[in-house]
């Protein structure tokens, strides 16, 4: 391999910084995961993270909401911050910092209740009980994901019901509810037919206004369209980081050429 | 990165042919008897399971068969010439009958076809006449004659079985136990018209009404010669019992010689308390049919303790001795038995069951059993006018003589009386108790002694042993699968997970074995310590918990984690040792220095070495494993996915067990708890060993039980096949089968409803 070991890539971020780490490393016992990896992560845009299985890119996106803590023998080292505040500091208090940075994964995970109790979730986990107010997030979580007219008039059906795509806009809008700062989705739409993915992509690119969306994502077609800043990442490492269309017009790196381009992947 | 671009092959190495046609049809013959086989074992499964319910019914069936008669023989009156028929009497092989006739003849017939076998000549005084004749002992075949002159004579009718050439041969005689002299009752040489005897050991009782309407008791003294075994009499005292009596219609005197009833024909039922020393005293005197209905028949049921009185409206009533709150026996109806609204002529108590048949003006025999309260038959019979009534020692026949003068020997299959839905499930009053109870006591060492086949005492045991058990084996078991599975260090829960999975090889003996020998007297020795590891243990984990939640991050990081629950080893040791160092001392200092006299006294609770709290250690560390070992799987395998959804919502990882995990680990855990029950509830050695079996319906837990398992392991060995304890086993066998299929039918229903629920994951 004729790339340098130690790359320092930095996007031109006009827009005010949300997610920034520095120098992170991970490792699962003793495999590193990530080397090294310096990014900022703009508010209010969506953010594509790129590359072949195996590159990293999931483990950054879990490293954001913490929630690779749980996994034996994962180790980081360097500073994540999001709006400015450490996040792995010990005096942080992690279930609060995972309602602020809200995650939907690779396949639709409801649990196996309503579509209300799966929303109302996490209102609940946070004490809340008034049902009205339960009900009026509900709502408005479900117009958030377009998926109200769908559902509304069966709020009580088991949620294992709906279709994967409803599914997958139900598992965003138990994230909304939560009114985080930051979406994270971990290939949200690999599960989904060609329809469902258009109306999820279409979902993206509103969710921006309010909140930051990271995404992970195997399809360059779909980083293309949704995401405003594209990071493409190789064997744990950043490769490169730009606007998503000086990335896919011009790439610095041959490696993002050859990734986009299709020769390897 | 050099030419990352693979080349992919043009052609692939090797050309796959179509499949042969005997390859095809060898793999869809595979398939099919794979599937085949597949349906034979589930249906053997089935058809095994079906079978042993079958047989277990078909043992138990008979149970509840009623009776039935057939008439076997009939035939003219053996011997017209011998004079009338006083006394009538078939033995046990149902070959040979016996009537005592009226003019001192005892002629032995072949009971089959009436022919004469032999005639003995009784020793009646000469110019005396019997007016009087009283069955003294059936099962030995004594009976007592009154004469015109006050004197009696006991006759014994004997059969002596041998086998010449290898046939049966029963040869009859006529004994005279107390020697061929009358004896002399009445000082006034007064007509005996109704004489009754019981003896004792050493005495002989006779109650004798003379046509001078006196009623006496008589009593002797028996000597037995030293030589020849001979046994002579001498009278000691004559006690006036009545004067001016309306005669009587029966009088008894029990073999215990404690009581004696006379019943007149104007229903007064006189009863008398016979002391030590034999003198009588009137203890109750009253009525025996004050809604009406006059008394027909007074017998006792075989033992002397219950009296069975009859009336002219078809009714039976059961009567025995209750001892009231003050301690005074009173004489108290039991049961009332019923053969339809004609006059009953004849009580006939069984020899050797607590039943009896009756007959009654409508010429209809009817069959009864006292404890069962059951009515077992009723047959209209041939002849005319019932005059004399014999049943056989095993109840099987009865000789009937009527008024047409011929003999019908009848045939009766009565198996199984003792049965009754009543007195498997409900109180039963019982002879010699003070009120109806639900007891299990099977078999004793007298012959007349009343079954008591009471499931519910085993039953409740069963479900009482269930029960403690499940108390300390389910919490312990789910909460200790909730920490392994979830919360624990992979390395840990390697070790800890096989460990109790290995405790469910233990063979059951060796725990029974071990809580019978060891636990229990140790928690008698120590009972304080054993109650106080109890109450303390789950307060000091806690508060260690909350000690070390306390301590520096630096000390805590010492411990890596998921390996937390190490430390408590220490603490729960050192918490066990502690109260049992301080049993004693608690012992001394809180409960008088004896805690079982402790908890007699101040509590008012029993003691038993052997009981509930042991049996519950023991059986709960028998069915933790079971439990552990699914819950733990359940917990482990809820789908990764869900729990990460829960925890990128912010839950804690508390809040993800219980609102996530436990619900959809939730029909696994009730399968396992149930598994856990069912083991409980069909467990045998532990219960064996370390209950004491004693069928007992109490729910203190320091107290025994007996349960179905146990009592079947117990007594099945000793009953004899095919009699009724023997089925009342397999019922009890049938009702823990049907229990457990209850629990498993019930859990499985639950489970599936629940798995509906969770299906789609």
């Amino acid at each position: 391999m004729s790339y340098p070991l130690q790359q320092t890539v930095t996007a031109e971020a006009p827009e005010t910084p949300c997610i920034e780490t520095s120098k992170l490393s991970a490792y699962y016992k003793s495999k590193q995961a990530l080397h090294d990896v310096s990014i900022t992560i703009p508010e209010n845009k969506v953010t594509a993270f790129i590359g072949p299985s195996g590159c990293g890119k999931s483990t950054l996106l879990r490293s954001f909401n913490r929630l690779n803590d749980l996994v034996d023998g994962f180790r980081l080292d360097g500073n994540i911050s999001i709006h400015g505040q450490n996040i792995y500091s010990p005096d942080v208090y992690v279930p609060e910092l995972r309602s602020r940075v809200g995650m939907v994964f690779q396949k639709p995970n409801p649990f196996p209740a309503s579509i209300v109790d799966n929303i109302a979730y996490g209102l609940r986990l946070k004490g809340i009980r008034k049902s009205t107010m339960i009900h009026e997030m509900v709502e408005w979580a479900l117009r958030s994901v377009y998926l109200w007219d769908e559902v509304k008039d069966r709020l009580n059906d088991n949620a294992l019901s709906l279709s994967g795509g409803q599914q997958q806009r139900l598992i965003i809008a138990r994230a909304i509810v939560m009114q985080p700062k930051v979406l994270l989705l971990d290939e949200p739409a690999s599960a989904l037919d060609p329809i469902a993915t258009f109306k999820l992509e279409q979902l993206i690119q509103n969710l921006k206004d309010q909140y930051t969306v990271v995404i992970v994502t195997h399809n360059m077609q779909q980083a293309g369209r949704v995401s405003d800043y594209t990071a493409f990442m190789y064997m744990g490492k950043l490769i490169e980081y730009d606007l998503t269309a000086t990335l896919f017009t011009n790439p610095k790196e041959r490696l993002t050429e050859d990734y986009i381009t299709g020769a390897y992947g | 990165m050099s030419s990352a671009v693979e080349q992919s092959p043009s052609a692939a190495p090797y050309t796959l042919d179509s499949e042969l046609p005997h390859q095809r049809h060898l793999r869809k013959f595979r398939d099919i008897l794979t599937k085949n086989l597949v349906r034979l074992g589930g249906f053997s499964i089935i058809a095994a399971i079906a079978l042993i319910f079958i047989y277990l019914i078909s043992v138990v069936l008979p149970v509840f068969f009623p009776a039935d008669t057939k008439l076997k023989a009939d035939y003219p009156l053996p011997s017209p010439a011998a004079g009338d028929t006083l006394f009538l009497s078939i033995e046990e092989q149902l070959e040979v009958g016996l009537r005592v006739t009226a003019k001192g003849q005892a002629v032995f017939f072949n009971a089959a076809n009436g022919t004469d076998i032999e005639n003995y000549s009784i020793p009646v005084p000469e110019s005396a006449q019997i007016t009087a004749v009283a069955n003294i002992d059936s099962a030995e075949g004594i009976i007592a004659l009154g004469f015109n002159d006050g004197t009696a004579l006991f006759i014994k009718h004997h059969y002596h079985i041998d086998y010449p050439q290898d046939q049966r041969r029963i040869t009859p005689h006529i004994e005279y136990p107390y020697g061929e002299t009358p004896l002399k009752i009445n000082p006034g040489n007064s007509t005996l018209q109704l004489i009754s005897a019981a003896t004792g050991n050493d005495e002989l009782v006779i109650l004798a009404y003379s046509d001078e309407k006196k009623i006496s008791a008589s009593v002797f003294n028996k000597e037995t010669s030293l030589f020849d075994e001979t046994v002579t009499l001498e009278h000691d005292s004559t006690s006036l019992l009545l004067n001016n009596a309306n005669r009587p219609v029966g009088m008894l005197i029990d073999p215990e010689l404690r009581w004696a009833y006379i019943a007149t024909d104007e229903d007064e039922l006189y009863v008398y308390r016979i002391d030590e020393d034999l003198s009588f005293f009137l203890n109750e005197k009253f009525a025996l049919n004050p809604d009406g209905g006059k008394l027909t028949d007074l017998k006792f049921a075989t033992g002397g303790l219950s009296l069975l009185s009859s009336n002219d409206q078809g009714h039976i009533y059961q009567w025995f001795q209750v001892r009231n709150k003050k301690g005074e026996y009173k004489l108290h109806k039991i049961r009332e038995f019923s053969s339809g609204s004609s006059s009953i002529s004849i009580i006939e108590p069984e020899q050797r069951r607590k039943g009896f048949l009756t007959i009654n003006e409508q010429q209809e025999l009817s069959v009864f059993h006292t404890t069962a309260s059951r009515h077992l038959l009723s047959e209209p019979l041939a002849g005319k006018n019932i005059k004399h009534a014999a049943l056989s020692p095993r109840a099987d026949a009865v000789l009937l003589e009527d008024a047409g003068d011929r003999i019908y020997l009848y045939k009766i299959h009565n198996e199984h009386p003792e049965v009754s839905w009543a007195s498997l499930w409900q109180r039963v009053w019982y002879e010699s108790y003070d009120e109806p109870e639900y007891i299990w006591q099977s078999s004793a060492a007298s012959n007349d002694f009343e079954p008591k086949f009471s499931l519910v005492p085993l039953t409740f045991g069963t479900i009482k042993a269930a029960f403690f058990a499940m108390l300390i084996a389910t919490p312990m078991a789910i909460m200790g699968a909730i920490f392994t599975a979830y919360f624990m260090s992979p390395l840990m829960r390697g070790w800890i997970k096989p460990t109790i999975e290995i405790m469910e090889a233990l063979p059951t003996v060796i725990l029974g074995f071990l809580a019978g020998l060891w636990l229990a007297p140790f928690t008698e020795a120590h009972l304080p310590g054993i109650l106080s590891i109890l109450l303390l243990l789950p307060p000091a984990v806690l508060f260690f918990a909350y000690l070390w939640s306390r301590l520096p991050v630096e000390i805590r990081l010492f411990v890596p984690e998921g390996w937390q629950a190490a430390l408590l080893v220490p603490v729960t040791i050192a918490v066990g040792w502690a109260c049992i160092a301080l049993s004693p001392w608690l012992e001394t200092h809180f409960l008088g220095g004896d805690t079982r006299l402790w908890l007699d006294q101040a509590l008012d609770i029993k003691y038993d070495q052997r009981n509930a709290l042991v049996v519950g250690i023991a059986m709960g560390f028998a069915v933790i494993p079971s439990i552990f070992s699914i819950t733990e799987d359940a917990i482990f395998n809820v789908p990764k996915h869900l729990t990460n959804a829960s925890l990128a919502m912010g839950a804690t990882q508390w809040q993800t067990m219980t609102r996530v995990i436990l619900p959809t680990a939730s029909p696994a855990i009730f399968s396992a708890v149930m598994i856990g029950l069912g083991r409980a509830v069909g467990e045998t050695m532990i219960v064996l060993m370390a209950t004491g079996n004693t069928p007992i319906l109490d729910l203190n837990i320091f107290e025994g039980m007996r349960t179905l398992s146990a009592n079947i392991a117990v007594e099945l060995p000793e009953s004899e096949v095919g009699s009724t304890h023997y089925r009342i086993l397999f019922l009890a066998a049938l009702v823990l089968f049907m229990m457990t299929f209850a629990f498993n039918t019930l859990a499985e229903v639950i489970r599936q409803s629940l798995r509906d629920k969770y299906s789609k994951l």
